[in-house]
């Protein structure tokens, strides 16, 4: 038994990303933390080995193309059927490391109506910033929080864009820390890209973000994907790094919530009703 | 920090047109803007919406925008007065930025933490401010030095002394618990550059000196 | 034709691109991936810089690969007298300083930026520290530029490329976890750059 130092039973028992497989090095084990605590990640052909800092051996699985360990005892990850579908390229779209919390990275992937004032001309444009009124529910089995029926203006959705579009969103947050956007192909219409954001919670306020992508484009050079991700990504890092508290506060009228943050509304809910303090201020 | 009345956080000149200065007082980050009609605003520094520092946000003149959503709050009022996401409204009245006492004296910009009658300091007449100069140590420790060093204490944060024939008031900004701003006040009306670089020269030689010890 | 071999989220490459912005340059930009399949350190990128850093500049048989040659190149080139104040020994000779000030803010503050956000290693501790002591220089110094009327890093009615080679790191910085309350004049003169004619953005920094 790994003493858990007050961590709350969900978060320790969840599985946690410790980074994309294919980013792992091949000279030895990576050298990361997880809620607090030094772990190495080293790479077994196509699984992984990871421990934490005194050697002791904690349990792995690749899924979706990343690494998930767990301090605790985990049950099953949440499913990502998308990964498994032959037409999609999967990769990891960037990692960085981000001055916050794990729930404020979250929040922040949830938020459409920052689009057009910090992804200016790519995700949004300051001509067209209403929000419409979208569906946001935590599911029957209260394993995940669901935001349907999104719309937004965007002038460059995707890496493959050749102009603006309103497109529709859908958000899926099947772990505290995981969030999963399902958002209109610009290639193949009718269908839906996925990109995932899956945090790895280094500490209460330091997390090293994935972007992972699952998207129907087979034109589209990795370099210039991975380039369109890390443009986004960077735009909302001085945003996220400048969010006072660090933490995400869960108590009333901790922040002024408008329509549009319905679904930042029910992820809050949500994370009372599963019990988490981890990276959050109750 | 209710009941430590005004305290001093910014000189007048640091609130240039269209800019957010960010102050920090007693762990209170302040977001300070003058708008175009000379109001000064001294905010907490966070959009009320999701908490981002407003000292990110843009001074529009009359109104300070956070980046993130691009809220707008009125100078005066701090009242949210446009969000973009919902332009068809309704905005609630009691959204707005929390605004903290802020006065002007002596070339100085004061806040008062708290609500209830804050008092200013008891300053001198005809005075320039001298360059702030924030230090790596809490606020007692370098009144601590002061006292050691012999200059003469009008409160406990307010330290009086010669330098180039000119009193200098010297005014200690707690910022966090580990740092404080050191604000001066010269009683001099000409040579004020020369004066400035000599102060500069021996405020930084303190600051040496006050950040070397354990 | 200039073309730029580049990586969006370097400082470095952003004072070139700020640079030529303002210039109103044309220029091809060769995306390099940095980070993460470090391209830079490849056998192609080596053949054109051995050094293995970014930003690059080509123009016909010209490359150039530190940013203070590249900015004093196209200031020359480009600049006019605006930006090139050929006649002035002493201005150059200031212009010359802040170039070799942006290069010790890269090497302290610029790095501990990719430190953090790309999980590099770094003694972190050891690049705020210095990075706090330039800043501290280039408050003060500011300050006293702004009692006597100067705007800039180095005196004269106009920014120089001195203002711009370091404005990438300096803006940046909060990024590596160096906050910039403490420095108020560098606060402002970060606003009179981005109020520039023709300025523009990288991934993490904000507009007017």
């Amino acid at each position: 038994m790994i003493e858990t130092g007050g961590i709350d039973p969900d978060t320790w028992n969840r599985w946690h990303v410790v980074g994309c497989h294919d980013e792992l090095p091949t000279d030895g084990p990576r050298t990361t933390r997880l809620l607090g605590r030094a772990i190495t990640v080293a790479r077994r052909g196509a699984g992984a080995d990871v421990r934490l800092g005194d050697g002791t051996p904690l349990p792995a699985q690749i899924a979706y193309g990343y690494v998930w360990t767990s301090l605790g005892t985990p049950g099953p990850l949440f499913e990502l059927p998308e990964y498994a579908e032959a037409d999609r390229r999967n990769l990891n779209g960037c990692s960085f490391g981000v001055r916050t919390s794990p729930p404020r990275a979250i929040e922040n992937f949830l938020d459409m109506a920052h689009f057009p004032f910090v992804h200016t001309g790519i995700l949004g444009e300051e001509d067209h910033p209403d929000v419409k009124d979208y569906d946001v529910a935590i599911s029957a089995d209260g394993r995940e929080v669901v935001a349907s029926n999104c719309l937004f203006y965007q002038p460059k959705a995707a890496a493959a864009s050749t102009g603006g579009a309103e497109v529709s969103y859908r958000y899926r947050v099947p772990h505290p820390w995981c969030a999963v956007l399902y958002k209109d192909s610009p290639v193949k219409p009718g269908r839906m890209d996925v990109i995932a954001l899956f945090i790895q919670p280094c500490g209460e306020e330091e997390i090293i973000a994935n972007l992972a992508l699952f998207i129907l484009d087979d034109d589209t050079p990795l370099p210039a994907l991975r380039r369109f991700q890390q443009q986004i990504f960077v735009q909302d890092k001085p945003i996220l790094e400048n969010q006072m508290p660090r933490r995400l506060p869960l108590y009333p009228r901790a922040d002024s919530p408008v329509r549009a943050d319905k679904a930042s509304i029910a992820y809050r809910r949500w994370l009372r009703q599963l019990g988490t303090t981890y990276g959050v201020l109750s | 920090m209710s009941g430590a009345g005004y305290q001093p956080v910014a000189s007048s000149r640091d609130l240039v047109a269209r800019h957010v200065f960010q102050a920090c007082l007693s762990g209170q980050e302040i977001a300070l803007w003058r708008a175009d009609d000379g109001t000064v605003n001294a905010w907490e520094n966070r959009c009320p919406h999701r908490g981002v520092r407003l000292s990110l946000g843009v001074n529009l003149g009359d109104r300070l925008m956070c980046r993130y959503h691009g809220w707008r709050y009125e100078s005066g009022s701090g009242a949210c007065s446009h969000i973009p996401a919902h332009p068809e409204g309704p905005i609630p009245a009691t959204l707005c930025a929390r605004r903290f006492l802020v006065a002007e004296a002596g070339g100085l910009v004061f806040v008062a933490l708290g609500d209830d009658a804050a008092t200013m300091p008891a300053l001198p007449e005809d005075t320039i401010p001298l360059r702030a100069l924030p230090v790596s140590r809490p606020a007692e420790a370098v009144a601590a030095a002061l006292v050691e060093a012999g200059l003469a204490a009008a409160a406990p944060l307010h330290f009086i002394e010669t330098q180039d024939g000119a009193s200098i008031h010297l005014l200690i900004q707690p910022a966090t618990d580990r740092t404080c701003v050191v604000h001066g006040l010269a009683e001099t009306t000409a040579g004020a550059l020369p004066l400035q670089r000599h102060m500069a020269r021996l405020m930084e030689s303190r600051r040496r000196a006050w950040e070397a010890r354990p | 034709m200039i073309t730029l071999h580049d990586y969006d989220l370097s400082a470095e490459g952003y004072a070139v691109r700020l640079f030529l912005a303002l210039l109103g340059q044309d220029y091809s930009l060769v995306p390099v991936e940095y980070y993460p399949a470090r391209e830079h350190e490849g056998e192609a990128f080596r053949a054109l810089n051995p050094l293995a850093s970014l930003p690059v500049l080509v123009e016909g048989d010209l490359v150039l690969t530190e940013v203070a040659g590249i900015l004093t190149y196209l200031a020359a080139r480009h600049g006019g007298a605006d930006w090139y104040p050929a006649g002035d020994a002493a201005q150059l000779g200031r212009i010359g300083d802040g170039l070799a000030l942006a290069a010790r803010l890269a090497a302290s503050a610029g790095a501990v930026r990719l430190a953090d956000g790309m999980m590099l290693p770094l003694d972190g501790a050891a690049a705020r520290a210095e990075a706090k002591r330039l800043l501290r220089v280039i408050d003060e110094h500011l300050w006293f530029g702004e009692a006597a009327g100067n705007d800039w890093l180095c005196p004269g009615p106009r920014p120089s490329i001195a203002d711009i080679a370091c404005f990438p790191h300096i803006v940046l910085a909060e990024e590596g976890d160096i906050p910039l309350i403490d420095y108020p004049a560098i606060r402002r003169w970060l606003d009179r750059v981005r109020r520039l004619p023709g300025f523009v953005v990288m991934p993490g920094v904000f507009g007017a």
